[in-house]
């Protein structure tokens, strides 16, 4: 779920992060009433425990596992504003310090992760519990909150890949960042998230809660202020606003880049081929597909490639000549 | 009682005891996970850094938003052309981490995008997971040489607040606590779980649950731990340091990577 770098355009992940901008202020603003600025930081360990939840590897029946994003869970305990807070501190470290997600793609994980998903699960919940009222009640709500909030943020995500071919190609109508268009990207993110992903959040987040509700029944955060009318409103507005935002920020961005394709294209339509070695296997060649780009003498384009090629070597040697050191000889002799 | 020099008979049978096999793998995959970021802060623990971290840190976002504007392929190989000498410059423990990192990164994005080449769209399984392995490698080289609070505290040249730094530091040293009591619990059901062991997931799920449990009480006594030492909700970050040489250099690349995404694009 997490989406790493180059598979949206620095477009698309402006506009997600300003869209999830709001959500952390009022995220922020709605935590600041209910906790003390003193007590604020205590969010870090809530934190914490978010990024630790990412870690787990959730039993499945059949003898699989699989990860879940524990979104939900965070906001049955937490509620959903400090859950919103506390993923999005564990998704930021998690990018700048694991190189897990893009920094650039921070802003649309985010949206995905620490808003759709808590807020959609919270909202579920909310509504099972309020029908049912009981323990069972609880559990069904956490169930179908965890599913929904899954499936949720899964599709949001597909659709942020999705748009992505029909607005950013390149010269030669090859895609810049993810190259699947909605018609591939929905089908594949959801059937994993409808099926394994969604039984795994499911089941991380019944669990767990039931487990907690049962040891610690007071410790649960109870908002009864939570209105999910409002929430719903808004996932509504921004659901149909930010695929919009996205074209329209794209037809800028084709209108600017028209003038710039014709001049990358005029010295040669290098981006535009197949790399001969992609069926047989690599060679450095495979990734030096352009040698010559207008503008670029050859010297530059060999003195570049000797540098990397160099580099590369070091790298390699130090690897094999570090993996030699570790071989301990127990023998007697 | 009498005693006989004699060992007794049953202790003189070879035992062959083979448990029967239970499906654990979702314990030994959490403990491979959470243990691996409990060596990485470990490690990272001992870390001194030189040179500005926020001027690293501004270096690699511009580079990583450069390389993602960038429309032909030169420029990020300037970039892996810069990136391949510094790991190449790391010390071998780093370097190893570095690039398995990196490199697992690649694979995962060549598997993910190599249906696109039958798609119509070959070159972008290459392009897209070189910028990968690119931007993964950045943020790494980044998180093994500095301290992880020094990272964190560089966030305020972005103008992100203080309680929000001291937040992020709290998250990274709660991660290393909670994560070493998970890590305390998984083993200790892993080991009683001789064979088959019904309880399993059900005391799995506990696991999780006790950590929770046990982070509100570690909240609420840090709360009182900062209340005594007199925190009032206001924080300030010292961090001044003098400008180095090394911080000119960084700049340096900055400003000729800029340049070279400029020319390269045909911006100028």
């Amino acid at each position: 779920m997490h989406i790493p770098e180059n598979y949206l355009s620095p477009q698309t992940c402006a506009v997600m992060t300003a869209a999830v901008a709001p959500v952390w202020a009022y995220s922020i603003k709605k935590v600041k009433n209910e906790i003390p600025k003193a007590k604020m930081p205590l969010l870090g360990v809530g934190a914490a425990f978010s990024f630790l939840g990412m870690m787990f590897n959730v039993p499945l029946p059949g003898g699989t596992t699989g990860h879940a994003v524990g979104g939900t869970l965070i906001a049955l305990l937490l509620g959903p504003e400090a859950a919103c807070i506390s993923v999005s501190i564990a998704l930021l470290i998690q990018a700048l310090l694991f190189g897990d997600g893009g920094i650039l793609a921070f802003g649309a994980n985010c949206f995905n992760m620490a808003f759709l998903l808590p807020f959609v699960g919270y909202g579920v919940y909310k509504l099972v519990s309020n029908m049912i009222k009981s323990d069972s009640g609880k559990y069904i709500g956490a169930a179908l909150g965890g599913y929904a909030g899954i499936n949720a943020a899964a599709f949001m995500a597909a659709l942020e890949f999705g748009v992505q071919p029909y607005l950013f190609t390149d010269a030669a109508g090859q895609a810049l960042y993810c190259p699947y268009g909605l018609n591939i990207a929905i089908p594949s993110m959801m059937i994993g998230h409808l099926t394994i992903f969604g039984l795994a959040e499911v089941l991380f987040t019944t669990v767990i809660f039931a487990f907690v509700l049962k040891t610690a029944p007071g410790i649960v955060k109870e908002s009864n202020k939570f209105s999910a009318k409002s929430v719903y409103a808004l996932i509504a507005v921004l659901i149909a606003a930010v695929p919009l935002g996205l074209l329209a920020e794209g037809t800028a961005w084709g209108e600017w880049g028209a003038d710039e394709i014709a001049s990358i294209t005029s010295g040669g339509t290098a981006l535009g081929y197949t790399p001969a070695g992609m069926t047989g296997g690599f060679e450095l060649s495979t990734i030096f597909p352009d040698y010559t780009i207008a503008g670029m003498p050859d010297v530059a384009a060999y003195i570049l490639s000797a540098i990397i090629g160099v580099a590369l070597c070091i790298i390699l040697f130090r690897l094999v000549s570090s993996m030699m050191k570790e071989k301990f000889d127990f023998s007697l002799n | 009682m009498k005693y006989t020099n004699s060992i007794p008979e049953w202790m003189l049978e070879s035992e062959n005891y083979i448990p029967p096999k239970d499906s654990d793998g979702f314990i030994t995959k959490t403990i491979l996970s959470i243990g691996g970021v409990l060596s990485k802060a470990k490690y990272n623990g001992n870390v001194a850094s030189s040179g500005s971290v926020p001027i690293k840190l501004i270096t690699i976002f511009v580079l990583i938003l450069l390389m993602a504007l960038s429309r032909n392929m030169f420029f990020t190989y300037f970039v892996l052309a810069a990136v391949l000498l510094r790991i190449c410059l790391l010390r071998e423990k780093v370097l190893k981490k570095v690039i398995g990192t990196a490199f697992a990164a690649f694979c995962f994005s060549m598997i993910i995008l190599l249906p696109a080449v039958f798609l119509g769209s070959p070159k972008t399984m290459l392009t897209v997971s070189i910028k990968v392995f690119l931007s993964v490698s950045l943020v790494q080289i980044l998180s093994v040489t500095n301290p992880w609070n020094q990272i964190t505290g560089a966030l305020r040249a972005f103008h992100i607040p203080a309680l929000f730094i001291l937040t992020f530091d709290i998250t990274l040293k709660y991660i290393v606590l909670l994560g070493d009591i998970c890590l305390n619990m998984l083993e200790a059901l892993k080991l009683r779980s001789v064979g088959k062991n019904r309880d399993k997931k059900r005391s799995f799920s506990g696991i999780l649950g006790v950590t929770f449990l046990k982070s509100q009480e570690m909240s609420e006594e840090m709360y009182q731990a900062m209340i005594c030492r007199g925190f009032d909700g206001e924080y300030q970050i010292y961090q001044k340091q003098r400008f180095q040489a090394i911080d000119l250099l960084y700049l340096l690349l900055l400003v000729v990577y800029i340049g070279l995404f400029c020319y390269l694009e045909g911006i100028i």
